[in-house]
């Protein structure tokens, strides 16, 4: 941000009704013991597809995608809305991939047929449409990229291997990096029916879904292209600010919610014959976790608040928002089972779905010492 | 203070030369026993006819030695149930007879406080401000402005954190292909920038929930934020400086460098004045969070 007239960071009344509804719907509904339930019953699905369609039904899924497409055509900031209030209850339904990955993907660089075959199924809640980008041993450097694409007579041949690729299980399409030039890779959208691809679920700590996608010589034509030939650097860096700002979105809600179930519990817990949130120094440590979460609320809207109203301050407060959200949250989550004690290591209790939910998002879309070393650089030193 | 508590004639007698800044003001509330726990004051004031007769200490008083005079917080019922009763606040003429001002120097060779001492100090009974016995409500109201006032004062211009500590690293560490050559000092400084940003819209966040009409909590910790970031700008700058930063004065030393340094060992101050960031935590906890008091 540079002008520095501050955006608007307070939610319209329409937001915050929204905002309050899907609260209330999301608690009584999706509440965060079902990752136990999910992980403990080997489901196959790992999310509840019902719940997903009612969702579908409620609009939430089609806020940002536009009207043309069968969406209600609002802004990324209240798709960050319901994202908030979902990343309360570490709801494993397919936000990330289908409306932060796919979606985006296909808004930013999607051909008119692309957008036209999907966006309507994904506001419907019928199509997923997920990202691969992961690769072994790359540490987070989504620049190079292993998985090849070589052209063939009626367009290329792709073979690679991605790894934990979200929904990949499930996903009617996956968008892949592939190398086509010894400078940049492109992105290619894939249906995973095509013979040649492989799909192997992955079980990861945080309830998320996701899968191993190989491709062997797995043929495609050219209109699979998502965005511009050797253009994928680009649009992948785009896809994921803005993926990065709904994470942070969630993790947001999720601080929130680990927070609050922290409060309450050092308000009845009694020890030495008083509640434990008489000690002063359970009362300092959760000071210092409400003032980092009213930061990271300021950073999140600010970046969401961007998305629609301000693109060239994207980069920056994306960056922003990510690090201080992925700190955030793992601080909350850890500080929320050190004051919930021994009950808090067990699985028995759901506080500890909320750190390993932490350490994933964390690890996601860059890390805080990534996106400072990306902040710096924007910022000229 | 004088706008919402004064009375008509306190008013007349004072708001004019202020708004002229002829007559300058000091505020004596600490004490040598009543930091954080400002209520235990002592400064013991007794009525005798239609004076009050003071007799005590104040610290802390910045720009005694600059002011003309002070509004101070006293004991007039030594009896109360409670320290946070039998408090008023009382203005004094700084040139009254038994009234000393001795400067203190600070660690970073600054003195803007002082030490002001009172022995039989005669003030007529028209400068009690509000009703006697009462002042510790109005002493928590100016404590409040003081603390969001140190809040704001600190945000000066968004980015200029960041902005003063890159231009130092350039200045001592240099420039390579134009970056700050040491990658754990850059990741520390872009660190600061974030939560500088981050401080910025918070307080762009709390003015519009105000004049929207839905204030929240967030004005609480402003105070604590503002001073651990000024602090911690301080202590980048330093660090990038390296031994440079370790001049008092004299020659080996720019005079930028040498203020620098001054104003970080001034800057230690910051989470301690005006309620310390512990308090400013008791009081979030028990506000904000609705936490159980306990002991201290």
């Amino acid at each position: 941000m540079s002008g520095h007239r501050a955006p608007s960071l307070l939610l319209n009344d329409e937001q915050k009704m929204l905002s309050k509804t899907a609260h209330e719907f999301i608690r009584e509904r999706a509440p965060a013991g079902r990752i136990r339930t999910f992980r403990d019953s080997e489901d196959q699905v790992g999310f509840s597809r019902e719940l997903w369609n009612e969702m579908a039904e409620l609009g939430w899924l089609g806020l940002q995608i536009p009207e043309e497409y069968d969406g209600l055509g609002l802004g990324f900031f209240d798709l960050c809305v319901v994202l908030e209030q979902s990343g309360r209850e570490l709801m494993p339904e397919p936000f990330v991939s289908t409306l932060l990955l796919g979606t985006q993907a296909l808004l930013l660089g999607g051909t008119e047929a692309q957008k036209k075959t999907l966006l309507p199924g994904i506001a419907a809640g019928e199509t997923l449409v997920t990202v691969g980008y992961e690769e072994g041993g790359r540490h987070g450097d989504h620049s190079k990229v292993e998985t090849v694409a070589r052209e063939s007579a009626g367009g290329f041949e792709l073979s690679g291997e991605k790894i934990q690729v979200l929904d990949g299980h499930l996903a009617d399409r996956i968008i892949v990096s592939a190398a086509t030039s010894d400078a940049d890779f492109t992105l290619f959208m894939v249906d995973p029916v095509q013979s040649g691809v492989t799909i192997t679920r992955q079980n990861r700590i945080d309830g998320l879904n996701s899968a191993i996608v190989r491709l062997d010589r797995v043929s495609i034509g050219r209109d699979s292209i998502v965005g511009d030939l050797d253009g994928g650097a680009k649009l992948l860096r785009a896809v994921f600010d803005r993926a990065s700002v709904g994470l942070a979105a969630q993790m947001l809600g999720g601080s929130e919610q680990a927070f609050a179930d922290t409060i309450e519990y050092i308000k009845e817990r009694e020890q030495f014959g008083v509640p434990i949130g008489s000690f002063q120094a359970l009362q300092h440590r959760s000071v210092s976790v409400f003032t980092e979460i009213a930061l990271t609320r300021s950073v999140v809207l600010a970046a969401a608040r961007a998305i629609d109203e301000a693109p060239d301050d994207v980069p920056k407060l994306a960056s922003l928002a990510k690090a201080t959200a992925s700190e955030t949250f793992l601080h909350a989550a850890k500080e929320a089972i050190q004051m919930h004690g021994g009950i808090g290591v067990t699985d028995e209790h759901d506080i500890g779905f909320y750190i390993k939910r932490a350490q994933a998002a964390y690890m996601t879309f860059g890390t805080p010492s990534q996106h400072r070393q990306r902040w710096a650089e924007l910022h000229g030193y | 203070m004088l706008l919402k508590y004064g009375n008509h004639a306190q008013r007349a007698q004072h708001l004019p030369g202020i708004a002229r800044g002829e007559v300058r003001w000091c505020q004596g509330y600490s004490e040598p026993n009543a930091g954080s726990d400002l209520a235990n004051l002592q400064l013991k004031a007794e009525r005798d006819g239609d004076e009050f007769v003071l007799n005590g200490q104040k610290i802390w008083t910045s720009h005694a030695h600059l002011s003309d005079w002070i509004y101070c917080l006293a004991r007039t019922d030594p009896n109360a149930p409670k320290k946070q009763m039998g408090i008023s606040v009382i203005l004094a003429d700084l040139d009254t007879p038994g009234i000393t001002v001795r400067r203190i120097d600070l660690i970073s060779g600054y003195s803007p406080f002082c030490e002001t001492f009172f022995d039989n100090v005669r003030v007529p009974v028209a400068n009690l401000v509000g009703k006697e016995n009462e002042g510790w409500t109005i002493a928590k109201a100016i404590l409040g402005h003081e603390r969001s006032s140190i809040g704001r004062s600190i945000a000066r211009q968004p980015g200029s954190a960041q902005r003063e500590v890159v231009a130092r690293a350039r200045k001592h560490l240099g420039v390579v292909e134009g970056a700050i050559p040491d990658p754990l000092l850059r990741d520390e400084v872009a660190a600061l920038g974030m939560r500088e940003e981050a401080f910025h819209l918070t307080l762009a966040r709390i003015q519009q929930g105000a004049e929207s009409g839905t204030p929240g909590p967030e004005g609480s910790i402003t105070k604590i934020v503002g001073t651990e970031l000024k602090q911690k700008r301080f202590e980048l700058g330093m660090k990038v400086a390296g031994v440079q930063g370790l001049g008092w004065e004299g020659p080996g030393f720019d005079d930028d460098d040498l203020e620098y340094t001054r104003d970080w060992l001034r800057s230690r101050a910051s989470t301690i004045e005006g309620g310390s960031s512990e308090i400013q935590k008791n009081i979030v906890s028990k506000r904000v969070l609705g936490l159980p008091e306990g002991g201290k």
